[in-house]
């Protein structure tokens, strides 16, 4: 795969990866997989299962990833531009507007408590869907709940209840305790 | 601006490492809403409503939006850059050294644990976006039916989002 090639998959990639990582990984799979077949299928499926563990944006990992794998490093570099290029122009685009019409978009915002109140639905179904998937036990839902309540009702710092759990589930992870969370 | 672009920078490298499969949305709103007040909860409830309707990782992209609002396009290319370089290096220095990594059940349980916080932390943000003490009864049934919607039937939040912003205007 050339380098011209490279930019094509990616950014179409980027273009239509509605919903989340999945679909990236799915729309990589089909391109670089099944079509021109230059990766296994497990190649994929490394890059998505390392991107869960790795911090940050999962679908930015598993395109570096992929790309690294295609390209080395320059490979990982201009896959990951490409891939991140039609939605961050689109946001730039939306911030010009945006901030260029304040006055306007503030006035529009008033009008959308029904956007308002959809966005709230979207964003707690978010959090089920992250929820559901690192509940191996239905107890630790508790524990979604004590987040919940420790940033909403006690203030506490969201950098903090991160590190607090994260740490705690290390902690778990040297005693024999750990069992609890399987 | 200068001093206000580092500390953007700062806080999106944090963001993005405190981020294991989602939660952005609620350190977006705890930095750049509540603490540094570089937007406000419209502005985000905008971006995010946005984002959701955007490809690839569009909810980092808060990042880029508060950016431009700070700096311009230079701002918003320092948000961007700082949401993306280190987990982007890390992806790339974990395929080359890290093939053990996968297996690792210390690794496992850390992510388990942010994984938690992380859903804790994001229904927060929803109650955080929507004025609460304000809220009409046609909103809980909105933001209750686009829940459903979202989890029952898994439905492009793109739809969800539309149809909401349609029953606001009507009603």
């Amino acid at each position: 795969m050339n380098y011209v090639e490279l930019i094509g998959v990616f950014a179409k990639t980027g273009a239509s990866a509605f919903g989340g990582w999945s679909t990236t990984a799915l729309l990589l799979e089909k391109e670089l997989v099944e079509n021109r077949k230059l990766l296994e299928p497990h190649d994929i499926k490394g890059a998505t299962t390392y991107a869960q563990i790795l911090p940050g944006a999962t679908q930015v990992s598993i395109v570096a990833n992929v790309g690294y794998r295609l390209h080395g490093f320059v490979g990982a570099c201009m896959a990951t531009a490409t891939y991140l290029l039609p939605s961050i122009g689109l946001i730039t685009l939306f911030a010009i507007a945006y901030f260029h019409f304040a006055d306007n978009t503030s006035n529009l915002m008033v009008h959308m408590d029904g956007l308002v109140a959809v966005l709230a639905g979207v964003i707690l179904a978010n959090a089920y869907k992250i929820g559901s998937k690192h509940t191996t036990k239905a107890w630790l839902w508790m524990l979604i709940v004590l987040a919940f309540v420790l940033k909403l009702w006690l203030g506490v710092n969201a950098l903090l209840i991160i590190v607090m759990f994260g740490l705690s589930g290390l902690i778990l992870s040297w005693t024999s305790a750990r069992r609890i969370l399987k | 601006m200068i001093a206000d672009l580092l500390q953007l920078f700062a806080i999106s490298i944090f963001i993005s490492l405190a981020t294991y499969g989602g939660g952005s949305q609620a350190l977006f709103y705890q930095f750049g809403v509540q603490q540094t007040h570089w937007i406000d909860k419209t502005d985000l409830s905008a971006i995010l409503a946005f984002g959701y309707a955007t490809p690839g990782p569009a909810v980092f992209g808060t990042a880029t939006f508060i950016g431009y609002a700070l700096g311009g396009i230079p701002g918003a290319i320092v948000g961007t850059v700082g949401i993306f370089i280190v987990p982007f290096m890390m992806s790339i220095f974990a395929a080359k050294y890290f093939t053990h990594l996968l297996k690792n059940q210390h690794a496992a349980l850390f992510v388990q644990g942010v994984g938690l916080s992380a859903a804790g932390l994001v229904a927060a943000t929803a109650f955080g976006v929507i004025d609460v003490g304000a809220i009409a009864w046609w909103q809980i049934v909105v933001a209750l039916g686009s829940l459903a919607a979202s989890i029952k039937w898994s439905l492009n939040p793109l739809f969800v989002l539309l149809a909401g912003g349609i029953i606001g205007l009507v009603l």
